[in-house]
C-alpha cells in the first residue's frame, strides 16, 4: 500500500511537468493552430538556466524569474521568426516540421553554451516529509503548490483579463474573434509566451529532483505531447490531468512491472489510444461495420443489363470521341497528336541531370584519400538512401513519418546480430534484415497509416522511441549501450567490400537503383495516384482510389529502403549502437528531404548530400574557430536550416535546376499557347458530330439517332436517410430515388442540408439513420472508394481539383482504378504492361477532355483554370470513371450565363446516356429548365416534391424562398 | 443617389472578389447613406456574403475599392475595420459559444476602453432586458432568439456607425424575425447606418429604404425598396421561375414525366 502511494506521488510530481508541458501545447495549438514540438525544449531550457544559475549561487527567486521570462522571452522569439510571419502561408503540417526544427536548433545552442554534461541543482529545501504512506523529499511539496498557483492564476488570466478572454475567443472562433477586433498577432504571442512561462517555471521548481542535459527536453516534450493528444488538443483541463495521469502511470508502472519499460508503456498507451479512437471514432470502422451491418439496400434495384447499357453508352461516347479526332485519315489529328506530343518528350538536359551527377558522383573517391572525408562520404550515401525512401512518403502522401529511423535501426541490428553473435554469411544476413524490416513497415503501416499528420509523426516517432529502449534493455540481444561488436565486413560472392573506396562505390550503385526505382515510382499511375491523396484525399476517394492501401506500398518500399542503409551501415562501421540511428538520425532524415525538396524524388538524396556535406565543413572548419565541440554547431545549424527551408524555401533545393531552366526557357521565348477555348461544348467537335450522324451523346443529335436512355428502375434508393450533429438535425428523415435518364434536382435554401445528403449518398459522411441503396447494395457504412467504384461519381460545392496536376492527369487519376492492378513492381520497374495501362489511360482521359471542350488545356495546371473550366474538369474527371450515378453539387455556381447554359446542356447529355443524375443547384432558371423532378429541402426536411411546374407553383416552397411576413 | 450630406457611411466601387481562382462577385458598386438601411438580395450563391466578407476584410477583393466615411479601407484587416466602428454580426450569429453571455458581450467591446463598458452594457439591455438575467449562462444555453440577441449586442459594445447584418433571420421563428428587425429600426433611429443581407426578401423590403439585388455576382437592380418589393423580377430571381429577359434556358429535349 504504501508502495503504491509512493509511486502515485512521486509520479504526480514527474506528471506536474508532463501537465505543464501539456498545457503550454494545448493553449497554444488551441489559440494559433500550431502543434509545438519545441514546448518540451522549453522546459529543459528552464531547467538548465536554473541550475545554471543556483550554481552561481544566485538566490532561488531570482533563478526562478530569470528562467520564467527568459523561456517566455525565446517562446515569443520563436512566434515572431517562424509563425507570424508565415501565417496562413505556410500548412499545418509545415509549422510542426518548423517548431520541430526550433526544438534542434534550442537543444543545439543549449550543447553551444552549457555543454553535453547532465547537470542538477542542490535541493532547495533539503529532508523528507511524509503523506499518506508516502515519503517525499520536501521539494516535492513545492512542486505541488506551485503548481496549483499556476492552474489559479492561469484560470484567472483567461476568464477575468481581456486578453484571456481574447485568447478563449480565437481559440474557439477565430473569424469571430478578429471580427469582434482581436489582433490574432498578439493573441498568438500572449500564448506562446504563457507556454514558455508555464514551462520554465515547472522547470525551475523539478530541477532539484530531476537531471536536465542539452537533450532531455526530447522525453518530456513527447510525453507532454502524448498527454495533449490524449486530451483531444481542446480541453486544458483535460490536458492537465492527463499529464498527471501519464506521470502516474509511469512511476507505477516501473515500480509494479518494470522500470526499464516505464516509458515504452506511455508511448505503448499513446498508440492504442489513437488508433482506438481512430477505430471507434465516430466516422471510424469500427462505427462504420456496425452502421453497415445493419444496413439496408432501401428497394434499389440491381439491374445489371441496365447498367451494362449505360456502360456501353458512355463508352460509346468515349470511343465516338476517339476514333472522330484520331482519325483514320489522318487528317484529323486531335487527339491523337496532342498524345504523340505528350508521349514522346526528347530527353531534356533537366530529366538527365540526376544520371550526370550520379556519375560524376563514381569518380570522388579518386579525388581524396583522405579517410575521415571518405567515411563521411559513404555516411551520407547511406543517409541518401533512407531519406530517398521518406522522400516517397513525405512527396507522395503529404505525411510525414518520424519513424524513419526505426527501419534502419531494425535491419542494421539485425545484421549485426546475425554476423557478429550467430556466424551468418553477410549476404544473407541482407537479406533476412532487409525482409525483417518490410515485415515491421508493413506492420507499422497497416496500424498507423490510417492517421493523419500531426498523429502519424506522434505515433511513428513513439515506436521508434520505444524500438530505442527496447535495445537498450534487452541487453542478452542487442548488448545494451556497449552495442553489437565484431560485425563481419560485407561480402558478396566472395568478395570482401570493406575499403571506403570499394564500399563508396557500392553503396552509390545502390542508391542509384533506389533513385531509379523512386523516380520511376513518382512518375507511375500509382505515383499520381499517391499525389492525388496526399493533396486531397476526399476528392482521390471519391474516384475510387484506395488510399490506405497505397500508402501502404510506399511505406513498405520506404521502409525497404531504409532497411538496405541499415544493414550497409552495420557492415561498414562493423559495429552496431543504438546512438547512431536514434531520434538525431529521424530528425536529420526529416531534414534532408525538407531541405533537397518533397517535390521531386530525388530530393531527400539531394538534400543529405548538399546538408552531410555542409556538416561536414561545419566538423572540420568552423569548430575551431568559434569555440564549442563541432557537433554541437552542426545540431544547430541543421536546426536552422530546417526551420528555413519549411518556412522559405518550400520546394527545396531540386526546385533551382528547373527554376533556372524556366528562366533560360523563358529567355527564348515561347510560342503563345492555344486561344481560350469555350467552355462545355467543344467548338472544334461541333462540326465531327454533325456530320457523324449517329452521335452516341451529342445532345443536338440525340434527337434524330439515339434516343435518351431512360427506365423506370430506381438505381439509388435513399430512404428515412437522417444526419444529426449533436442536436440538430441536418437532415431529417428525407427518402428519395434517382433513376438512370432522369435528372432529380434537390433545392432549398442556404442550409437546408443538400450537400449533407450528397456527402452521405458518397460515403464520406455516414448518416446517423437511415437506409442508402445503390443497384440492390446497402451502402451505408461504406468509405467512399468503395461506394465509388460501384458506379457513383460525384462533384464537389468548390472544385477540389489536385493543385499542381495537369488537367489530363487529373482525369487520368479517374481511369486509374480500371488499369491491371496496381503492383509496385509495375511502378517501380515501369513494365511494359505498365506501360500500356499508361497509354490507354491517357488516351481515355483526352477523349473525355476532347467531349467536354477542354483538350486544349490538357497541360494546364488544374487549379490555375477559370471556375467554369474547373467544373468541366471536376465533371470530366467524375465522367471517366464511368458511373452509373452522378452527383453534382452547385455546378453552375460562379459560372456566366453562357457557361451555365453550355453546362445544362451537358448535364442533359449525361442523363440521356442513361446515367442517373442529382443535381444540387441554387441556378433555379438551370434547375426549371433541366430537371425532370425536383425535391425541395428546408432545414433538413422534405418540403415539396414534383416535377418542375408542380414545385415552382407551390405556396410552400415560394415563402421558403421568399420568407412570410409574419402578423 | 439618396446620400444627402456628401460622403455615404459606406461606399463600394466597383469590386469583383471571391476564393482564391472562384470569382463570385463582378464589379459591384454600393452605396450606402447615413442613417439608412439598405438591403442585398439575391438567390443563394449569388454573391451576398461575399460581399458582406470582402467589406470586411475577409475576403480581399481583386478590383476596386471599399470606403468607410471617405476613407479607404480595401484590404485592411477584419480587426482594423471593427476599429473603425464598421461592425458584422456574422451569418449563424458565430457565438463564443462556451463563454458566457457576458463573456460575449465584453469581447464586443474589446476595442473600446474600459470605462465605455457599463455605459453600453446598460445600452445593450435596454434594448434585450431578458440578457440581464442571462449573464452567467453559457451562451450554448441560449434559446435561437437570444443567441441573436447576444450577437445584435456583442456587435453594439463595439459602437458601430455601419452595422452589417448577414441573414439575420436564419433559422429563427418569424416572431423572433419580427422582433429582430423592429430592434434594427430602433438602432436606425438612433443613427445607426445599417446594411443588411436577407433571405427573407418581403420583409426585408418593407423595413429597407433601399435595396440591390444581386444575380451571379452582379447587381441587377437597385432602387427604393417599395419599388423593388413590386418588381416580378424580383420573384424570378429567386426562383427561377417566369423565364424572360437575359437568360434563356437549354433546350433538354426531353418529354416531361
Amino acid at each position: 500500500m504504501s508502495d503504491l502511494s509512493q509511486y502515485i506521488f512521486s509520479g504526480l510530481s514527474v506528471g506536474c511537468i508532463y501537465a505543464f508541458v501539456a498545457l503550454g501545447l494545448v493553449i497554444v495549438s488551441n489559440v494559433t493552430g500550431v502543434f509545438n514540438f519545441a514546448t518540451g525544449e522549453y522546459v529543459m531550457l528552464g531547467g538548465m538556466i536554473t541550475a545554471v544559475t543556483l550554481a552561481d549561487s544566485w538566490p532561488i527567486w531570482l533563478a526562478a524569474v530569470v528562467a520564467v521570462v527568459g523561456v517566455a522571452a525565446i517562446a515569443v522569439v520563436q512566434e515572431r521568426l517562424t509563425v507570424a510571419p508565415v501565417r496562413g502561408k505556410v500548412g499545418a503540417l509545415g509549422l510542426v516540421i518548423a517548431s520541430l526544427g526550433v526544438g534542434v536548433v534550442i537543444r543545439g545552442a543549449v550543447l553551444l553554451i552549457w555543454q553535453e554534461d547532465v547537470r542538477s541543482a542542490p535541493p532547495f529545501e533539503a529532508g523528507l516529509f511524509k503523506f499518506l504512506g508516502a515519503s517525499l523529499a520536501n521539494e516535492v511539496k513545492w512542486i505541488y503548490l506551485s503548481t496549483a498557483v499556476a492552474l489559479v492564476l492561469i484560470t484567472l488570466l483567461f476568464t477575468k483579463t481581456n486578453i484571456g478572454r481574447a485568447m478563449r475567443a480565437s481559440a474557439i472562433n477565430p473569424v469571430a474573434a478578429r471580427l469582434t477586433g482581436i489582433r490574432i498577432g498578439t493573441t498568438s504571442m500572449a500564448s506562446f509566451a504563457i507556454a514558455g512561462a508555464l514551462c520554465g517555471l515547472i522547470a525551475t521548481v523539478s530541477v532539484s529532483t530531476t537531471l536536465v542535459k542539452w537533450d532531455s527536453g526530447v522525453t518530456v516534450g513527447l510525453i507532454g505531447f502524448i498527454a495533449a493528444a490524449l486530451a483531444g488538443f481542446d480541453s486544458p483541463v483535460k490536458a492537465v490531468l492527463a499529464g498527471l495521469a501519464l506521470g502516474v502511470v509511469e512511476s507505477v508502472s516501473a515500480g509494479l512491472i518494470s522500470s526499464d519499460y516505464r516509458q515504452a508503456i506511455v508511448y505503448g498507451t499513446l498508440i492504442v489510444y489513437l488508433l482506438v479512437r481512430d477505430y471507434f471514432g465516430e466516422d471510424g470502422t469500427i462505427s462504420r461495420a456496425i452502421k453497415g451491418r445493419r444496413a439496408s439496400s432501401a428497394g434499389s434495384e440491381d439491374a445489371p443489363e441496365l447498367r451494362e447499357q449505360i456502360k456501353a453508352r458512355v463508352h460509346a461516347v468515349e470511343d465516338y470521341v476517339r476514333t472522330k479526332s484520331i482519325g483514320h485519315d489522318g487528317s484529323s489529328i486531335h487527339v491523337g497528336g496532342r498524345l504523340k506530343a505528350l508521349m514522346h518528350r526528347r530527353p531534356t538536359f533537366m530529366m538527365m541531370l540526376p544520371a550526370i551527377l550520379l556519375v560524376l558522383a563514381a569518380f570522388f573517391p579518386m579525388l581524396t584519400d583522405d579517410i575521415g572525408m571518405l567515411d563521411a562520404a559513404v555516411f551520407i550515401l547511406l543517409a541518401a538512401m533512407a531519406a530517398t525512401g521518406l522522400g516517397l512518403v513525405m512527396g507522395l502522401t503529404n505525411q510525414f513519418s518520424l519513424g524513419q529511423a526505426v527501419f534502419v535501426l531494425i535491419s542494421g541490428y539485425t545484421a549485426a546480430i546475425l554476423t557478429a553473435d550467430h556466424g551468418w554469411n553477410p549476404f544473407a544476413a541482407l537479406l533476412v534484415a532487409v525482409a525483417l524490416s518490410v515485415a515491421v513497415g508493413f506492420a507499422i503501416g497497416w496500424l498507423t497509416l490510417r492517421l493523419e499528420g500531426l498523429n502519424l509523426a506522434l505515433a511513428t516517432l513513439a515506436i521508434l522511441v520505444i524500438a530505442l529502449v527496447f535495445v537498450a534493455r534487452q541487453k542478452d540481444l542487442t548488448h545494451g549501450n556497449q552495442g553489437v561488436q565484431g560485425v563481419s565486413p560485407f561480402e558478396i560472392f566472395g568478395l570482401t567490400i570493406e575499403e571506403p573506396k570499394d564500399f563508396f562505390l557500392l553503396s552509390l550503385g545502390i542508391l542509384a537503383v533506389m533513385l531509379l526505382i523512386a523516380r520511376n515510382v513518382w512518375k507511375s499511375r500509382m505515383g499520381r495516384d499517391l499525389r492525388a491523396i496526399g493533396i486531397d484525399q476526399e476528392a482521390a476517394e471519391s474516384i475510387g482510389l484506395n488510399a490506405w492501401r497505397l500508402k501502404l506500398k510506399v511505406f513498405v518500399l520506404s521502409a525497404a529502403m531504409a532497411g538496405v542503409a541499415g544493414v550497409l551501415w552495420t557492415y561498414y562501421l562493423q559495429y552496431a549502437s543504438p546512438d547512431s540511428w536514434g531520434v538525431k538520425l529521424t530528425i536529420d532524415l526529416v531534414t534532408f528531404v525538407v531541405v533537397g525538396g518533397v517535390i521531386s524524388p530525388f530530393g531527400g538524396a539531394v538534400g543529405a548530400v548538399v546538408v552531410g556535406a555542409l556538416q561536414y565543413l561545419i566538423r572540420q572548419n568552423i569548430a575551431t574557430g568559434l569555440g564549442g565541440d563541432a557537433s554541437m554547431w552542426e545540431v544547430v545549424f541543421s536546426g536552422l536550416l530546417l526551420v528555413l527551408f519549411v518556412l522559405v524555401f518550400k520546394k527545396g533545393l531540386v526546385s533551382i535546376p528547373r527554376l533556372i531552366g524556366d528562366r533560360l526557357q523563358r529567355g527564348r521565348g515561347e510560342g503563345g499557347d492555344g486561344g481560350e477555348s469555350s467552355v462545355g461544348v467543344s467548338a472544334d467537335l461541333e462540326p465531327h458530330i454533325a456530320e457523324a450522324g449517329s452521335p452516341p451523346l451529342r445532345g443536338k443529335s440525340a434527337t434524330q439517332s439515339a434516343e435518351p436512355l431512360r427506365s423506370e428502375t430506381a438505381l439509388v434508393v435513399v430512404e428515412g436517410l437522417t444526419k444529426r450533429f449533436g442536436s440538430l438535425a441536418a437532415v431529417s428523415d428525407l427518402s428519395f430515388s434517382l433513376r438512370p435518364g432522369y435528372i432529380t434536382a434537390l433545392i432549398g435554401p442556404n442550409g437546408a442540408g443538400k450537400t449533407t445528403v450528397i456527402n452521405m449518398l458518397a460515403g464520406t459522411l455516414l448518416p446517423s439513420d437511415g437506409a442508402v441503396g445503390v443497384m440492390g447494395r446497402p451502402v451505408v457504412g461504406l468509405r467512399s472508394k468503395d461506394i465509388a467504384q460501384l458506379g457513383l461519381a460525384r462533384t464537389f460545392q468548390t472544385p477540389r481539383l489536385f493543385d499542381g496536376m495537369t488537367v489530363l492527369e487529373t482525369v487520368m487519376l479517374a481511369r486509374d482504378r480500371y488499369g491491371s492492378r496496381a503492383w509496385l513492381t509495375g511502378a517501380a520497374l515501369r513494365t511494359p504492361r505498365a506501360r500500356r495501362d499508361e497509354v490507354e489511360a491517357r488516351e481515355q482521359a483526352l477523349a473525355w477532355l476532347a467531349y467536354l471542350g477542354l483538350e486544349d488545356d490538357a497541360d494546364t495546371l488544374a487549379v490555375s483554370l477559370t471556375t467554369g473550366k474547373q467544373r468541366i474538369a471536376e465533371l470530366a474527371r467524375a465522367l471517366a470513371t464511368e458511373p452509373t450515378v452522378m452527383l453534382l453539387d452547385e455546378p453552375a455556381a460562379g459560372l456566366d450565363g453562357a457557361e451555365t447554359r453550355a453546362l445544362a446542356i451537358t448535364i442533359r447529355e449525361i442523363a440521356n446516356a442513361g446515367i442517373a443524375v442529382l443535381l444540387v443547384e441554387h441556378d433555379m432558371g438551370m434547375v426549371m429548365s433541366i430537371a425532370d423532378h425536383i425535391v425541395v429541402l428546408e432545414s433538413g426536411r422534405k418540403i415539396s416534391e414534383g416535377s418542375p411546374s408542380e414545385v415552382g407553383n407551390d405556396q410552400t416552397v415560394i415563402d421558403a424562398y421568399l420568407g412570410v411576413v409574419p402578423v | 443617389m439618396s446620400s444627402s450630406n456628401g460622403t455615404p457611411s459606406l461606399s463600394i466601387k466597383g469590386v469583383t472578389s471571391g476564393y482564391g481562382v472562384v470569382t463570385v462577385l463582378r464589379d459591384v458598386s454600393v452605396d450606402i447613406a447615413e442613417g439608412e438601411i439598405v438591403a442585398i438580395l439575391g438567390a443563394n450563391g449569388a454573391g451576398k456574403s461575399t460581399l458582406l466578407k470582402t467589406i470586411m476584410g475577409l475576403l480581399r477583393p481583386t478590383s476596386g475599392a471599399i470606403e468607410a466615411h471617405g476613407v479607404d479601407i480595401t484590404g485592411n484587416s477584419p480587426e482594423s475595420i471593427t476599429r473603425r466602428q464598421v461592425v458584422l454580426v456574422p451569418e449563424g450569429r458565430q457565438l463564443f459559444d462556451s463563454m458566457t453571455v457576458r463573456e460575449n458581450l465584453f469581447l464586443g467591446g474589446y476595442t473600446q476602453p474600459k470605462s465605455n463598458r457599463q455605459e453600453d452594457l446598460e445600452r445593450v439591455f435596454e434594448l434585450f432586458p431578458i440578457l440581464k438575467e442571462r449573464l452567467g449562462q453559457k451562451a450554448s444555453s441560449l434559446s435561437g432568439g437570444q443567441r441573436q440577441m447576444v450577437a445584435l449586442g456583442r456587435a453594439l459594445m463595439a459602437r458601430p456607425s455601419v452595422l452589417m447584418l448577414d441573414e439575420p433571420s436564419l433559422g429563427l421563428a418569424p416572431l423572433i424575425i419580427k422582433e429582430t428587425f423592429e430592434t434594427l429600426e430602433k438602432l436606425r433611429a438612433s443613427g445607426v447606418t445599417i446594411l443588411i443581407v436577407e433571405q427573407n426578401v418581403l420583409l426585408t423590403l418593407q423595413m429597407a429604404d433601399r435595396a440591390y439585388v444581386l444575380e451571379r455576382g452582379r447587381v441587377s437592380m437597385e432602387g427604393p425598396a417599395d419599388e423593388i418589393a413590386k418588381d416580378p423580377r424580383v420573384r424570378k430571381a429567386y426562383l427561377g421561375l417566369d423565364a424572360g429577359g437575359a437568360q434563356t434556358p437549354p433546350d433538354p429535349q426531353v418529354p416531361t414525366v
